[in-house]
């Protein structure tokens, strides 16, 4: 009797909160409840996770404005990730350092965004109802293309080209000299082992903020409608195309700017086969917080950001303190593509 | 009465996929025949002689010396050919080895072998143990790699 | 009825460069390339051959999930890591040879039955995006793939040989030497011609998969198969299970992909256990498109052409970039270029021709409403 209205009660919780998030939710729990018998700190293991979170939650901003309009996923994120490197490693060239160079990267990747974005956009349009696939196929040659521009454009700042050829860009391109940490150690707050890079999260915030407010003006209205109905939106007035390419450069230009907050986190710049996965956990962050193929909003990326890198950055700790094994890149894996699979075989999400 | 006419059709299928993966093992199971003109024990070591295995070239072997012969299944054929100290005839001996299936490395030895061909085939072909000891283990050892865009260089 | 074929006619020499247009381009590309980069016609005859050797089975094998209307099955690579796990337990056991790759398939077999009755299961909650869903359960058995060879071969697992076991006790190295089993399959017939060896065993395997295939194109299966290929409501008023024949397309896929793999690594003679899986299906579907193949449209015609073609770009490509530039990388950056961008020009080409076709359909649709 009492287990049957626990039941009744718990089933469309956890079908409104979704099973797989439910599991990822209380396996985190389970980490954390762990780690001190693994011999982790817990505090150090929070710094991790916002750390990363900081680095990371701008890219899986990226994804909404294309869910929004009904592009789905953005598959295609690694896009908007050579429009930043463009303007990081641009930045880096003219010599501005410090904050500067971190504003200055933004701004010379905002046309590349935009252009690329836009031309993204009007390819997308061609291929409605097939997108995905394509998006991850365009990011794919993207960078492959970009690999070999990578080795041809005329950079010559002594940091960036390899030293002995005198040409082409490296591997790896350390932006300590330049906009290294300008966020995370802006108020950063440390308080014994827990450090939080203050500056990175305030940033995001900011960004979703506009974006929050962008939904709601009348533009950002006119691009869920066609997203949500696109029959309906043309009957009232509203150019469909024109709202998918701009929701399209939107999330070019957010992965761009995505990407120089992720390098002044992490500290390097990765070029040539870099980008190359980068889209892949950002799509299963936003999915595992709760967004689905035509459905993201802030909350979910927060919820969603939070938790895959605290799954991320918990499992390789605990586990090698527990068993002396780290498994976490076989957990990141399968939980990452898990959340795809599982967005892409829901039957509500099919019939849009 | 159909269903259970296929069910048998299925189940022999499979009895026979099976049948043959097993036939597969012991056909293709590779083992490695030293060959071995060392003296040992009563036996002295020949001078010289001639040995081929499965029909393969004939290998000169002189005192001391061990050959290896990678070999694949379990029935081989072995030509021994050497010069009759007495006479100073060639002779030659040809003769089956069956190598038991979870051997891995077997030694023949002639000389004990020439003794006495008529001894069973276990005084003259015995178990070898490999003294190839894996490579020290570093911790890079450990390491794999999984990065899937590695692969494309080597496609 | 007559109406589209006056249509065909008038578009047709338009019509028919857009639709081949990936395999003119690919003509242009090697006919610029071969002279630049200097290579020998017998040497680029014999890399033709032995690529066409290991690489035919597993393009081969996504021609059926396309005549089931499911697309390019990215999911292949499910196919490619069941070859490998039966290759891995081969080479424990130490059975070389034909023998060896003969009880590797029988060992591939079942795993890829399984893991093809997986995917196709999944597949048939996705009508409609199943290229990336295969795509994503492509990434997604990686990871599970990771945890049986990495963690629990030679732990839960049984694997003795201290050659494939990783120092620390469990978890198979980086590479597995396949030497014993090197081009035992394409030397079985040796033949030469203009100094190329041509691997005629592994050609006959593949003519008779290619047999296989017409054949089955006829059977009852094949029938149905392209039924629901053509339409799966229609298919279903006809009486045809729908969803089993989709399931059943995938299976075949996946075990002819295992077999092609065991076959592909054999010419290779390494098994890297942790990523010579992970491209080859990007790797198929490229060569298969460059033969001017579509998403609904594949025949073993476009197997062949698309090997020789692709396969020929990719041995020049980066001779060509040392010449032209002085770097090789350049070369296999473009080479990796070329394969994604044919990718994704096959498939906008392939959405908008849908999109099209849809567009005329729906103002004939109007028209006969009117």
């Amino acid at each position: 009797m009492d287990l049957n209205t626990v039941k009744a009660k718990a089933v469309p919780m956890i079908k409104s909160f979704g099973l797989p998030r439910l599991i990822i939710t209380g396996f985190l729990l389970l980490m954390f409840v762990i780690a001190p018998f693994a011999g982790v700190n817990v505090a150090s293991g929070l710094s991790n996770m916002f750390t990363r979170f900081g680095m990371n939650a701008v890219l899986v901003l990226a994804m909404v404005p294309m869910v929004h309009s009904g592009c789905g996923l953005n598959f295609g994120l690694p896009l908007g990730i050579i429009s930043g490197l463009l303007g990081a490693t641009m930045s880096i060239e003219f010599g501005y350092a410090g904050f500067t160079s971190f504003l200055m990267a933004i701004v010379l990747a905002t046309p590349f965004a935009v252009i690329l974005g836009a031309g993204y956009g009007v390819l997308l349009n061609k291929v409605k109802g097939g997108e995905m696939m394509i998006a991850t196929y365009v990011g794919f040659s993207s960078v492959a293309f970009m690999c070999i521009m990578w080795l041809l454009l005329p950079y010559d700042s002594p940091t960036m080209v390899w030293g002995y050829a005198g040409t082409g860009l490296r591997t790896t391109i350390s932006v300590a000299d330049y906009y290294g940490g300008v966020l995370d150690n802006f108020l950063r707050i440390e308080i014994g082992h827990l450090v939080i890079p203050t500056g990175t999260i305030l940033f995001f915030a900011l960004l979703s903020l506009l974006v929050w407010l962008f939904l709601r003006t009348k533009t950002g209205t006119a691009m869920t409608a066609a997203g949500s109905n696109p029959v309906f939106a043309t009957a009232s007035g509203v150019n469909v195309d024109r709202m998918r390419i701009l929701s399209v450069v939107l999330s070019t230009w957010l992965g761009a700017v995505g990407i120089i907050v992720y390098e002044q986190s992490f500290g390097f710049i990765q070029l040539y086969m870099g980008p190359f996965n980068m889209a892949m956990p950002a799509v299963s962050a936003v999915l595992l917080g709760g967004a689905s193929v035509n459905k993201a909003s802030i909350a979910n990326v927060v919820i969603g950001t939070l938790l895959f890198q605290g799954i991320l950055t918990m499992t390789p700790s605990v586990t090698n303190g527990l068993i002396q094994t780290d498994v976490s890149e076989v957990i990141r894996i399968i939980v990452s593509n898990g959340m795809i699979l599982y967005a892409l075989t829901r039957k509500q999400e099919v019939t849009r | 009465m159909k269903v259970t006419r296929k069910l048998f059709i299925r189940l022999g299928a499979v009895l026979v996929i099976i049948i043959l993966g097993v036939v597969m093992f012991f056909v293709g199971k590779q083992h490695t025949i030293l060959i071995d003109n060392f003296s040992s024990g009563d036996y002295r070591a020949l001078d010289e002689f001639w040995v081929s295995v499965d029909g393969s070239d004939y290998l000169d072997m002189s005192r001391m010396m061990r050959e290896q012969f990678v070999v694949m299944g379990q029935k081989h054929n072995i030509s021994l050919q050497w010069e009759d100290e007495a006479s100073g005839q060639m002779l030659a001996v040809s003769f089956n080895i069956s190598i038991p299936l979870n051997e891995d490395m077997m030694l023949l030895s002639v000389p004990t072998f020439m003794a006495d061909m008529n001894a069973p085939q276990s005084t003259w072909l015995t178990h070898f143990e490999s003294q190839a000891t894996p490579s020290s283990s570093s911790p890079e050892d450990n390491t794999v790699v999984l990065d899937d865009t590695a692969s494309f260089s080597s496609f | 009825m007559t109406k589209p074929e006056i249509n065909m006619k008038n578009i047709s020499v338009k019509e028919l460069i857009i639709n081949n247009i990936v395999p003119i381009l690919f003509i242009c590309i090697c006919a610029v390339g071969i002279p630049l980069s200097g290579y020998s016609g017998s040497y680029l005859l014999n890399e033709i051959l032995s690529r066409l050797g290991r690489n035919s089975f597993l393009v081969l094998s996504l021609l059926i999930p396309v005549m089931a209307g499911m697309g390019l099955n990215f999911g292949m690579t499910l196919g490619a890591m069941a070859g490998q796990i039966g290759l891995i337990f081969v080479s424990d056991w130490s059975v070389v040879g034909i023998p060896g790759m003969v009880l590797a398939a029988i060992i591939s077999t079942p795993i890829s039955i399984i893991l093809g009755y997986m995917c196709g299961t999944i597949l048939n909650h996705a009508k409609g995006r199943e290229m990336v869903t295969s795509y994503i359960i492509g990434f997604f058995m990686n990871g599970v793939y990771q945890l049986f060879v990495l963690y629990l071969m030679g732990s839960l697992i049984p694997i003795s040989s201290s050659e494939l076991i990783l120092p620390r006790g469990y978890g198979i190295r980086n590479t597995v030497n396949l030497e014993s089993m090197r081009k035992s399959l394409d030397n079985l017939i040796p033949f030469n011609i203009f100094g190329a060896s041509v691997p005629v065993a592994t050609l006959i395997l593949v003519a008779i998969f290619c047999l296989i295939i017409i054949w089955f194109r006829r059977t009852k299966l094949g029938q149905d198969m392209r039924a629901v290929g053509q339409d799966m409501e229609v298919a279903r008023q006809a009486g045809i299970k729908v969803e089993r024949t989709r399931v059943l397309s995938i299976i075949l896929s996946t075990v002819f992909a295992g077999y092609g793999m065991i076959i592909y690594l054999q010419n290779i003679g390494t098994l890297n256990t942790y990523n010579s899986h992970s491209q080859i299906g990007m790797f198929s579907i490229a060569a298969l498109l460059v033969g001017g193949a579509s998403v609904d449209k594949a025949n073993i015609r476009n197997v062949f052409i698309g090997i020789i073609l692709f396969h020929l770009m990719f041995t020049i490509a980066p001779t060509v970039g040392r010449n032209l530039i002085g770097e090789a990388q350049l070369g296999e950056y473009f080479r990796v270029f070329v394969s994604y961008g044919v990718i994704t020009l096959a498939l906008v080409l392939y959405e908008m021709r849908k999109r099209r076709a849809e567009r005329i359909a729906l103002e004939k649709g109007e028209e006969v409403a009117v």
